[in-house]
């Protein structure tokens, strides 16, 4: 799996070359190029750096890269319309009908209607006119993956909101049943009482989260990297608000036991 | 200890039907499949938000087996979730934190 992800990185930033510009270099050039980072800077602008790899001295590699570059991004769309299709996660309908449109009916078609192109091209300046599209039109790794994958994160930590709202009255009910009883309820109370403060902090992180991932679009690319890095904080936060609600119902549980 | 354990199967029984009340409508859903056993109550609880409406999934009545064993599966089913939850993150994280190309 690294290995495809290295080759990935490596067929990204080799596009990239083949996109910029027209001076020559020599291929190895843009493999020795930095891979994908391990922070979560954000990914180059619109106007990468010169570093052409197409020549009419290396065009047939030039074009296997770039053909492999859509090969590449046909499967990842793939991958993601199935995501967005999976019924067993909870994107909400409007979303998911939302990413699959995106996916399935914008980028795939349009990213396949470039490989015919890319096999048919004999010029460099031919194979920029595929690389070029390929990369700032439909931005497959830079905006919708991490578009698709957070939208069902926030679809995901939503639903589990919910279900432990719907509990609070079931929690609320058992506590003062246990209580008429004449049991000690001052623990399973204070717990109840964090849980339902840890839910309401979960469903602030997320609030307005999904809409506001699925109005990033590829044009808004490099600037909508800040929004995706904004909502994965936001969803770390409500996910450690709900592990921590949910170590409240452990409690509870036990408490009432 | 028998009121005790009453008020652990009324939790308990909330517990599963709200799992199961959010889980309506999503077919292949993890909670569906472990819903409650046998119905003799049926539940007002109301899904979240957003959910589909449904009708409501009915619980088995409290007794102290039953009731330990669906304390177990309801919180298990909640951990499940938190466990699919976890793993989306993490999908996610890793597109942002190491992301497959640079376009």
């Amino acid at each position: 799996m690294r290995h495809t992800i290295q080759r990935r990185v490596a067929a990204g930033v080799v596009t990239a070359g083949i996109v910029a510009g027209t001076a020559a270099v020599a291929p190895g050039a843009a493999f020795a190029a930095p891979a994908a980072t391990t922070t979560s800077a954000a990914p180059s602008s619109s106007t990468p750096p010169s570093n052409p790899l197409c020549t009419p001295a290396t065009f047939s590699a030039a074009q296997q890269r770039v053909e492999a570059a859509l090969s590449g991004r046909v499967v990842q769309l793939n991958a993601l319309a199935a995501e967005a299709n999976n019924t067993a996660n909870h994107l909400t309908t409007a979303d998911r009908q939302t990413l699959q449109n995106d996916i399935s009916a914008v980028e795939l078609p349009g990213i396949q209607a470039l490989q015919p192109q890319a096999q048919q091209a004999t010029t460099c300046v031919q194979l920029r006119q595929v690389a070029r599209p390929m990369v700032f039109n439909y931005r497959v790794y830079v905006v919708m993956t991490p578009q698709t994958h957070l939208t069902i994160v926030a679809d995901d930590e939503t639903y589990v909101e919910g279900v432990f709202v719907n509990l609070e009255s079931t929690i609320a009910q058992a506590i003062q049943t246990a209580q008429s009883q004449g049991k000690d309820t001052t623990a399973a109370q204070s717990a109840f009482d964090d849980l339902k403060t840890q839910v309401a902090s979960a469903q602030s992180a997320t609030a307005g989260q999904a809409a506001t991932v699925l109005a990033q679009t590829p044009q808004g690319a490099p600037g909508n990297w800040q929004v995706f890095l904004a909502a994965r904080t936001a969803m770390l936060n409500g996910r450690n608000d709900l592990r921590t609600a949910f170590a409240d119902a452990q409690h509870i549980r036990t408490d009432l036991q | 200890m028998r009121n005790r354990k009453l008020a652990v199967a009324a939790l308990s029984a909330g517990i599963a039907t709200t799992l199961a009340a959010c889980g309506a409508g999503s077919s292949s859903h993890v909670v569906e499949g472990t819903t409650a056993p046998v119905a003799a109550t049926s539940s007002t609880t109301a899904p979240p938000a957003g959910s589909p409406t449904t009708t409501a999934p009915v619980v088995a009545p409290p007794s102290s087996t039953a009731s330990t064993t669906l304390n177990a599966n309801t919180l298990n089913q909640v951990a499940a979730e938190l466990g699919t939850l976890d793993t989306n993150l993490n999908t996610a994280d890793s597109d942002l934190s190491n992301p497959q190309g640079d376009s």
